[in-house]
């Protein structure tokens, strides 16, 4: 996806949230008197966010378009993505299996993801997936 | 009386638990969500049982440490410990990253113990005046102070103001999930209950500073070993010459001030300081286009300020009886148990035992020096640990941070949450900071507006009457025309 394509969405996206607080911000009627009632503030800011993604988009489509520097190519999308699930698996995990079951697989997968294959050794990485939430339960619990 | 506190607090019971309250403060104010109050509640208990000195100077140990502890994984993993450190991580993680971690905690530490030792001295000698100056301070002053803090954002948005501006807005309107100020009316919460008490602090920093970087690294693991080289650092002292000294002490100064008052202030808190000395500094420097790349006047700016944030939060604590922060309100507790009554005649009252809470003070001002300057050369061997296996151990770390801030799985979600958003923005290029910022301030901000409007009768020129809300207005304006400017300058070339 193009730089400027990104950026519009993004815009797009914010000023959409800025309305939509906005409007839910206006059905907060004042409960008390000489108050300037709670959904004041939250309409200052939705209009806020609103009008700034408005200059920004603005601004994007007026904009030359970026030459496109591919930064994205030497991206490791599997490894964020596995970050990501790997974090997802840990929190429904931590609820199920209590702190030291889900933290040392947890550790476990997420050294595994993050090493490579010059620096992974996976006895230390084992050994390191056990100790550390013992100690950490020991310090902390 | 002095003399009598003294003899209180130098002996080796009270002695060794003051350095002991200290280490495990550091420890606690080290690691992303971990507080210095999480560390006083859970050592509070312990403190019943001991001589009433005793058992304050445990808790005296316990906040100092906590509050210090936070410079460490704000310089060296860029997530601050606390939300006191926020701001030292915008020159401190570039110092790091430039190999000159040992000089940025060098500096960290000492400015630190110099702020600690600055508001100590004013709590000791200023302490009735200074409560009585701040008792001027109304909701009006409160809300100029929040609206000065706020202009960093303009600041601190890197290349894109309006991105800045987006981030810092969203801050705010996150701030605003939850129940209201004032009528306790419930916002954004769209039937969820879990909402209703809004996000912690603790929750987003974790999500946006520690979160995203996990992730982050995951989406560029080939090159985390590239980044693990080592980088060799000599420090002598603590690395910063007599000259740098010297041109420093106007922001040190300036710095201690700023922490000393906001923390006499009730409810505002380190961050805050650390955030309006930071912008303070930088409105001040001759260089304010170096701030954010790695320079010590925005470490010391911090680190002061946060650091003044102690004697000065306890100044309204003894004299009045009102606490200025959860840390302060749970110290009142330990005070109460050990049957002090905090307020105008503790002087009287318990005057040995408030003279033993000053030298506590010192003694763990002084531990604190020694202990993390002793600690500097493992500190920095942190960075020496494989970020494979570095990072998700603090990423274990804060999850325990999320969880024991409420001890609900919905803030271990939050964080999950927040860690992507931060990702997102990432992608976008859309600085994360100013939205922190947004979210310490904004709820200050709509909180003392409400409450200023209700007084006056929606009379707005209130902040333009009262002459410390106007002089904060007038600078914070200053401050976001000479962004605005240089900005403007710097879109040009």
């Amino acid at each position: 996806m193009g730089e400027k394509i990104k950026e519009i969405i993004c815009s797009v996206i914010f000023a959409v949230f800025g309305g939509c607080m906005y409007l839910e911000a206006s059905k907060i009627r004042p409960v008390m008197e000489k108050d300037l009632g709670s959904g004041f503030f939250p309409k200052i800011v939705g209009l806020s966010i609103l009008l700034v993604a408005v200059i920004q988009l603005i601004q994007t489509i007026k904009r030359e378009p970026p030459k496109d520097k591919n930064q994205d190519a030497d991206e490791d999308t599997k490894g964020g993505l596995f970050t990501i699930a790997a974090i997802v698996g840990y929190t429904i995990l931590y609820d199920l299996l209590g702190f030291i079951l889900s933290t040392v697989l947890y550790l476990f997968v997420q050294i595994c993801i993050l090493s490579n294959r010059g620096n992974r050794n996976y006895k230390l990485f084992a050994a390191i997936s056990l100790i550390t939430p013992i100690i950490i339960y020991g310090l902390f619990m | 009386m002095v003399l009598e506190g003294l003899s209180l607090v130098l002996t080796p019971t009270c002695l060794s638990l003051i350095a002991f309250g200290v280490v495990i403060g550091i420890i606690f104010g080290s690691i992303p969500g971990l507080s210095a109050t999480m560390a006083i509640v859970l050592f509070l208990p312990l403190s019943f049982g001991l001589p009433t000195v005793d058992g304050i100077s445990l808790l005296v140990g316990l906040y100092l440490g906590g509050i210090s502890g936070g410079l460490i994984s704000a310089i060296l993993l860029k997530i601050p410990g606390t939300p006191s450190s926020i701001a030292t991580v915008f020159d401190g993680g570039p110092m790091a990253d430039r190999g000159e971690a040992g000089k940025a905690l060098g500096v960290g530490i000492l400015y630190s113990f110099i702020g600690g030792m600055i508001s100590i001295f004013a709590l000791i000698f200023l302490s009735p005046y200074l409560a009585a100056v701040t008792l001027k301070f109304t909701p009006v002053e409160y809300f100029s102070i929040a609206v000065f803090s706020l202009t960093i954002i303009a600041s601190l948005s890197g290349k894109s103001l309006m991105k800045g501006l987006l981030s810092g807005l969203f801050g705010i309107a996150i701030s605003m999930v939850g129940m209201a100020p004032l009528d306790g009316l419930t916002r954004f919460t769209f039937g969820q209950f879990q909402l209703l008490s809004g996000f912690s602090i603790v929750v987003v920093l974790i999500g946006i500073f520690a979160v995203t970087d996990i992730i982050m690294a995951g989406f560029d693991r080939k090159n985390l070993d590239k980044q693990m080289e080592k980088k060799s650092y000599t420090l002598k002292g603590f690395g910063i010459t007599f000259k740098e000294f010297r041109e420093q002490i106007a922001n040190m100064i300036r710095s201690a001030l700023v922490g000393l008052g906001i923390g006499i202030l009730p409810g505002i808190g380190g961050s805050t300081a650390s955030l309006l000395s930071y912008t303070a500094s930088k409105n001040a420097s001759k260089h304010p286009e170096k701030y954010g790349t790695g320079i010590i006047d925005g470490i010391i700016a911090s680190e002061t300020s946060n650091n003044a944030v102690i004697g000065g939060s306890l100044i309204p604590l003894l004299t009045m009886g009102i606490p200025g922060n959860t840390a302060t309100a749970v110290f009142l507790g330990g005070l109460t148990i050990h049957g002090i009554s905090p307020g105008p005649l503790i002087f009287e009252k318990s005057g040995a035992v408030v003279y033993g809470i000053f030298f506590a003070l010192i003694i763990a001002n002084f531990v604190m020096l020694i202990f993390e300057r002793a600690g500097l050369r493992i500190f920095v061997k942190l960075l020496d640990i494989p970020k494979h296996i570095l990072l998700p151990i603090v990423m274990v770390c804060c999850v325990i941070g999320a969880f024991t801030n409420n001890s609900r799985i919905f803030d271990v979600w939050s964080v999950m949450g927040f860690g992507i958003l931060g990702v997102l923005f990432k992608r976008m290029h859309i600085p994360s900071t100013p939205l922190i910022i947004g979210f310490i301030l904004g709820s200050m901000a709509e909180l003392n507006l409400r409450r200023a409007m209700q007084a006056s009768a929606g009379d707005i020129s209130v902040f333009f009457t009262s002459p410390i809300s106007l002089v904060f207005l007038i600078v914070a304006a200053l401050s976001l025309v000479m962004t605005l400017r240089r900005s403007y300058k710097e879109s040009k070339n």
